[in-house]
């Protein structure tokens, strides 16, 4: 008798778990978490409902959406991450109503396509290939440079950096053909903006005057992780032989999801033994990863026609 | 009442002879109670193991091998006889214009238009572009777009030739302005890719309580570029199959009828906007050989022709230094260019459409398994328990069983996926656990005992106090 009612305990907690998921897809469409809270919180779904206490464990990253409202009592704290922005609400406060996204406010369907799925073909004109940040990176403030591919029709480039719908920097009027930025205004704005703790992700925005758009997100690393990052490329830099050297700077890169620094350290290796094939291959992969697909197109004439360039051992 | 007095006779026997009194082990009321108890005890196991699986399947490793798996199972799809042919226009570079005061950059569609004719001549099903005509800003990207279109319309009438042009800007619109003007609206199909380039769009579906511009038999789904495409040319799944088909076709319904397995997956992206997506079998990447040329001389030779008729086909960036629209996608190492994946997508639907075991399913096969094992040896057990006086050989029945529902699973779920085509990216998993499930039972046991025969003394020193005697 006793192990039956254990087995039914044990089966109802495995389904109440198994069931956790069906709840959990039901919540799409939310803009935001809690992500702490101390002391007494409170949570309403609108201005007409009643108040419930939000329990600091249980409640920890629960879902937001438009329109719910919470409220801190006296002495306590509530840190909410809406649209990756940090907000602190602190006790006693005032109820605050989790707000529209940017995004949503102009074509909320338009917003939810754009978080789904993205182009699969050609838009209206070439758009230009970036390749540093390569989408989906990661980046640190200081070395921050935009890299594209040039534009032979010199089209002027408006370049900003975007959070949510806010611009934390731009420039305008950069010549297409040049194909690299370095703005130290840029730079500086993300070390400003890595100051108050945020990391991203970001949106690089890219308009030329030849009517193409381009999108690309990456984030920042974070003070700690560039200590620790620099700490792994000391050990590497320690290593007398080269080429070791920038394989090992290439694993700790990679690792950091620092592609075009992958790349980078994988040309300053080829550089000390240029005919590696192995190496070659590697490179051409790399670039390709991050978007450089003209230097990849170069190295790959380099190679014997009809390589195969995978990651596999070249035959 | 004469049993109960010979077993208290035995009993006594045995005490004045020095020794334990203890049931016979052969005796067949006492290994009833221990089936039934293994039974509990087993149902008890599976559920465990179920959660431990559930709760790798959330971590970082649960979810890399689930790809893995995944990368797998596509690798052991395979193509044969493509009905697609990839034009790759590359070449074709986007011109600035200035038509009557409008200025601005893009595909020149007098080109476009050239070689749509060539490729009529040589009789295919459908041509489709994979480029982005939407208008935006309620201004044609073109100029002489609704020229184009209206060519496009004319030339479908003409030739029979169906043809469909891409569209992403305008897809939340009403369909009537999905190309500007709802004269053209059957040539639009949506070329939106997911993030998860595993899947691609079917329908993409708007309601018109979210759209108060939408009304009506206007609030219509979108069609992927791929569905057009796989419409066009007709499901070829759908033809009278052989033997072996129907009894496949049989298997798939009933499964899909138990959800347990789905072909079109269909997500809420949020009130109003519902999208249906689908599996892609990526097999033809290998195979399909794009044609990269933008003559239309070349598209009309007579030595082209078996490459375009009576298929499908599709226009678009197939080189990977020029296309902006790249995808990683399962098993490749190298990116692949969207018209890649439309592509792919068309012959999935096409041939075959990819199933996906659900959440459901998941749940149903790993207690299937574990099930099958549990029940077979416990219906031996039982069957052997008045029969004989020797001893069912438990857990080596066990590990027998394992490894023969282990052996069926892969022939079954990976070997013959190609056949099935059930995607089951679990299945590492699973057999994980089935594989493990003895091995963790016999462990669990193995603690337990040691807690078993303590712990109620140590529980009894922890509540009492000892007595101690006084000197």
């Amino acid at each position: 008798m006793q192990i039956a009612a254990v087995n039914l305990i044990a089966c109802a907690s495995a389904l109440m778990l198994m069931a956790w998921p069906c709840k959990a897809a039901t919540q799409e469409g939310s803009i935001g978490i809690v992500e702490e809270i101390h002391g007494t919180v409170f949570w309403r779904s609108n201005p007409n409902a009643k108040p419930l206490r939000l329990d600091p464990g249980l409640d920890a990253a629960r879902r937001l959406y438009t329109g719910e409202q919470l409220r801190c009592a006296r002495g306590s704290l509530l840190r909410l991450r809406l649209n990756g922005k940090l907000k602190t609400l602190r006790g006693a406060s005032a109820w605050f109503t989790i707000p529209l996204t940017a995004a949503s406010r102009s074509d909320p369907l338009q917003a939810a396509l754009d978080e789904y799925g993205r182009l699969g073909g050609r838009d209206r004109g070439s758009s230009l290939q970036v390749f540093s940040p390569s989408d989906h990176s990661v980046v640190m403030p200081e070395r921050f440079v935009i890299r594209w591919i040039p534009s032979a029709a010199r089209c002027a480039i408006a370049f900003s950096i975007q959070d949510g719908g806010s611009a934390i920097w731009q420039q305008n009027d950069v010549d297409g053909a040049v194909g690299s930025l370095a703005a130290d205004a840029a730079k500086q704005a993300l070390i400003d903006y890595r100051v108050k703790g945020e990391q991203g992700p970001l949106t690089l925005k890219l308009v030329d005057s030849c009517g193409s758009e381009t999108h690309l997100a990456f984030s920042l690393l974070s003070i700690k992780s560039e200590q620790s990052l620099k700490q792994e490329l000391a050990f590497w830099d320690k290593e007398p032989a080269n080429l070791l050297a920038h394989l090992g700077r290439a694993s700790v890169f990679n690792r950091y999801r620092m592609f075009p620094q992958v790349a980078e350290e994988y040309e300053a290796a080829l550089g000390v033994t240029p005919n590696s094939r192995h190496l070659l291959i590697r490179t051409i992969l790399a670039h390709r990863g991050t978007g450089n697909f003209n230097r990849a197109e170069k190295l790959e004439k380099r190679l014997p026609v009809g390589t195969n360039i995978t990651q596999r051992r070249p035959e | 009442m004469k049993r109960r007095n010979k077993k208290k006779h035995r009993q006594k026997a045995a005490a004045h002879a020095g020794q334990r009194a203890a049931p016979p082990l052969n005796d067949p009321r006492r290994r009833g109670r221990a089936i039934w108890r293994d039974l509990l005890k087993g149902l008890l196991f599976i559920a465990l193991v179920l959660v431990i699986k559930l709760l790798v399947e959330r971590t970082t490793l649960g979810k890399q091998l689930d790809l893995m798996s995944y990368n797998l199972l596509q690798l052991q799809l395979s193509s044969e006889h493509l009905p697609i042919t990839v034009v790759d226009i590359s070449d074709l570079e986007p011109q600035t214009f200035n038509i009557d005061g409008q200025t601005g950059k893009a595909t020149p569609r007098a080109p476009l238009r050239a070689m749509i004719e060539a490729i009529a001549d040589q009789q295919p099903r459908a041509i489709a572009i994979d480029m982005d005509f939407s208008p935006a800003e309620n201004r044609y990207i073109h100029p002489r777009d609704p020229e184009f279109f209206q060519f496009c319309l004319d030339l479908q009438k003409q030739s029979g030739v169906q043809v469909f042009l891409g569209i992403r800007r305008s897809l939340t619109k009403s369909p009537a302005e999905w190309l500007g003007d709802a004269t053209y609206q059957p040539l639009a199909a949506n070329i939106i890719i997911p993030n998860d380039s595993k899947r691609m769009v079917s329908l993409i579906r708007i309601e018109n309580q979210s759209n108060p511009g939408v009304s009506g038999e206007e609030a219509q789904p979108s069609r992927a570029l791929s569905v057009a495409l796989a419409d066009a040319y007709g499901r070829e799944a759908d033809a009278a199959p052989g033997l072996m088909q129907r009894l496949r076709s049989v298997l798939i319904e009933g499964l899909h009828r138990i959800e347990f397995i789905e072909a079109m997956s269909e997500k809420r992206l949020r009130p109003g906007l519902t999208v249906e997506d689908f599996l892609i079998d990526f097999s033809p990447l290998e195979s399909l050989k794009p044609l990269r040329t933008i003559n239309p001389v070349v598209l009309r030779d007579q030595s082209q022709r078996q490459q375009f008729q009576g298929k499908v086909v599709l226009l678009g960036d197939g080189a990977l230094n020029k296309a902006t629209d790249t995808f990683v996608v399962p098993a490749r190492e190298q990116p692949y260019p969207g018209v890649f994946l439309h592509a792919c997508a068309a012959y999935t639907l096409i041939k075959a459409p990819l199933y996906e075991v659900t959440w459901k399913g998941r749940l149903g096969i790993d207690m299937l398994f574990s099930t099958v094992i549990l029940f077979t040896v416990i219906l031996i057990r039982l069957y052997y328990k008045n029969r004989t006086e020797a001893k069912v050989a438990t857990h080596r029945l066990q590990g027998f069983l394992t490894l023969l529902v282990v052996l069926i699973a892969i022939i079954g779920g990976v070997v013959f996926v190609r056949a099935t085509r059930v995607m089951w990216p679990d299945f590492f998993l699973a057999l994980t656990g089935v594989i493990f499930h003895p091995a963790i039972e016999r462990h669990l046991e193995s603690l337990w005992k040691p807690v078993r025969k303590h712990a109620p003394a140590a529980f009894q020193r922890l509540l009492f106090e000892q007595n101690k005697e006084a000197p």
